[in-house]
């Protein structure tokens, strides 16, 4: 590790506030490109990102094969990116199964960002998606963003009706590329 | 409703934009309809293929220049030229590196105000995003010239503000830190008051027993200018007060004041805009 990180990084754990402003404008100047996407609860993020660098550094994650310029960076730019996509991410209803007789409904997030999903299942998703027609990922994208049938139906230009059929053609599409391609995985 | 109009509405239904009586009428459908769960079933399947995309972590091994570990390059790249939203991202995450490596690359427009979301819709965030990164890249492409003169004066503003943040002792500003500087005691956050009442509670902090302590104000969607504060105690009486604070970048404000002006029990500092007509921000805190 570079002498002046090391006195960086020793200042900011003592909470000194010349490092500490040293680390802030640091952070400032990698979090700005994502500043207005995350406008609403930029304070909250700020404060992740600071919480994660002091995790960081308190349990020595940083060893100093980049410079700490560079490894905030990184910090900054894998949190404030989780925060767009989780801030993005519209969550599905789901069936609480817990009595089928009388369902509740509440909402859960799709599991395919979870901090388990695997890369195998990760790239297998990925090759379906690619599989489908442009067509499909393009509706899809729309009900991912979280519109309506309606919305959709006055923005293509397309009844409602024959919206909804074509968008069962690329679920059933879709379901039917993920079975072959994880049977000839196996 | 029937099974296949319950069929058909069912990725409506998922993404929850069913109006109220329809979604009720999927939800009885599907109460009774075991092959219509099947058919849920499936619709989550192609939710999960269609909502893939790169991971971060690829994306910043990209933006870094390096090649993303554990899983098929070709096919994050084939997925960046098709994906929207996957290629802002990677815009964003290039931007933030040119300007974390490069100091002499000014930042645009020093943000003073929070933008509140129009929609919170997924959509119109990927297309916020592509826009926001074409405007990025268009000025990384053009080296930022053309305004770079104006950015300059940006960049030397914020780098003064950085430099002359003023610590305040018995209500006058001082000179900026001295190298080396002493510890901050506390991060407090605004208060959240809705309809003139305070719904957080005040954090607890500790202060040094004797000489100076330091409380860091986060206020981010703050006016830009000259601040004032006053710290208060619980009957409302002015312990200390002072002129003169500026924003640093990330919009925060430092106050150092003598500690043994702050006994253990309950205070308030209220922050002001100088010549604005808006109520003081309060930040009530407790020292234990």
């Amino acid at each position: 590790m570079q002498a002046e990180d090391a006195e960086v990084v020793d200042g900011y754990l003592k909470g000194e506030t010349q490092a500490v402003g040293t680390v802030d404008s640091w952070i400032a100047r990698a979090a700005y490109p994502y500043q207005r996407r995350l406008a609403t609860r930029w304070d909250d993020v700020l404060q992740d990102i600071r919480l994660e660098v002091t995790r960081l550094l308190m349990q020595g994650k940083f060893r100093g094969e980049s410079s700490f310029k560079t490894y905030l960076w990184r910090v900054v730019s894998h949190t404030c990116l989780d925060q767009i996509r989780s801030d993005g991410r519209v969550k599905w209803t789901e069936i609480n199964g817990d009595d089928p007789e009388e369902p509740s409904f509440n909402t859960a997030s799709p599991a395919n960002e979870g901090p388990g999903a695997r890369s195998e299942v990760k790239d297998l998703l990925l090759r379906v998606l690619e599989r489908v027609p442009a067509e499909c990922r393009e509706l899809w994208r729309m009900i991912n963003a979280g519109l309506s049938y309606r919305e959709m139906s006055n923005r293509l230009g397309v009844a409602e009706g024959t919206l909804r059929v074509r968008v069962l053609r690329c679920r059933e599409k879709a379901v039917a590329v993920r079975a072959e391609l994880a049977g000839a995985a196996l | 409703m029937n099974c296949q109009e319950a069929i058909e509405r069912l990725p409506w239904w998922l993404n929850g934009s069913l109006e109220p009586e329809e979604r009720r009428e999927v939800e009885a459908h599907l109460a009774e309809c075991a092959s219509c769960r099947e058919a849920l079933k499936e619709t989550r399947l192609a939710w999960e293929v269609y909502a893939q995309h790169v991971p971060i972590a690829a994306l910043v091994a990209y933006a870094a220049d390096e090649r993303p570990e554990g899983s098929d390059p070709s096919l994050f790249e084939r997925h960046l030229e098709d994906c929207p939203q996957c290629a802002a991202e990677l815009e964003m995450a290039r931007a933030s590196r040119l300007l974390s490596e490069h100091n002499e690359v000014p930042l645009l427009v020093p943000r003073q105000t929070a933008v509140p979301a129009r929609r919170p819709s997924r959509e119109r965030g990927w297309q916020a995003a592509a826009l926001a990164a074409g405007l990025t890249g268009l000025v990384a492409m053009g080296g930022w010239v053309g305004t770079v003169q104006q950015l300059h004066r940006s960049a030397a503003q914020l780098a003064s503000v950085e430099r002359e943040t003023p610590r305040l002792r018995g209500g006058k500003a001082q000179a900026a830190p001295a190298a080396g500087g002493h510890s901050i005691s506390a991060q407090l956050s605004a208060d959240s008051v809705v309809r003139g009442e305070t719904l957080s509670k005040p954090v607890a902090i500790s202060l040094p027993k004797a000489g100076e302590a330091t409380i860091l104000l986060n206020h981010p969607a703050d006016t830009p200018g000259e601040h004032a504060y006053k710290i208060l105690d619980a009957q409302g009486r002015t312990l200390a007060s002072g002129e003169g604070l500026q924003p640093s970048p990330l919009h925060s404000y430092l106050v150092t004041f003598d500690s043994k002006l702050l006994p253990p029990g309950p205070y308030t500092i209220q922050l002001s805009s100088l010549g604005s007509a808006e109520s003081p921000t309060s930040f009530s805190f407790i020292v234990k």
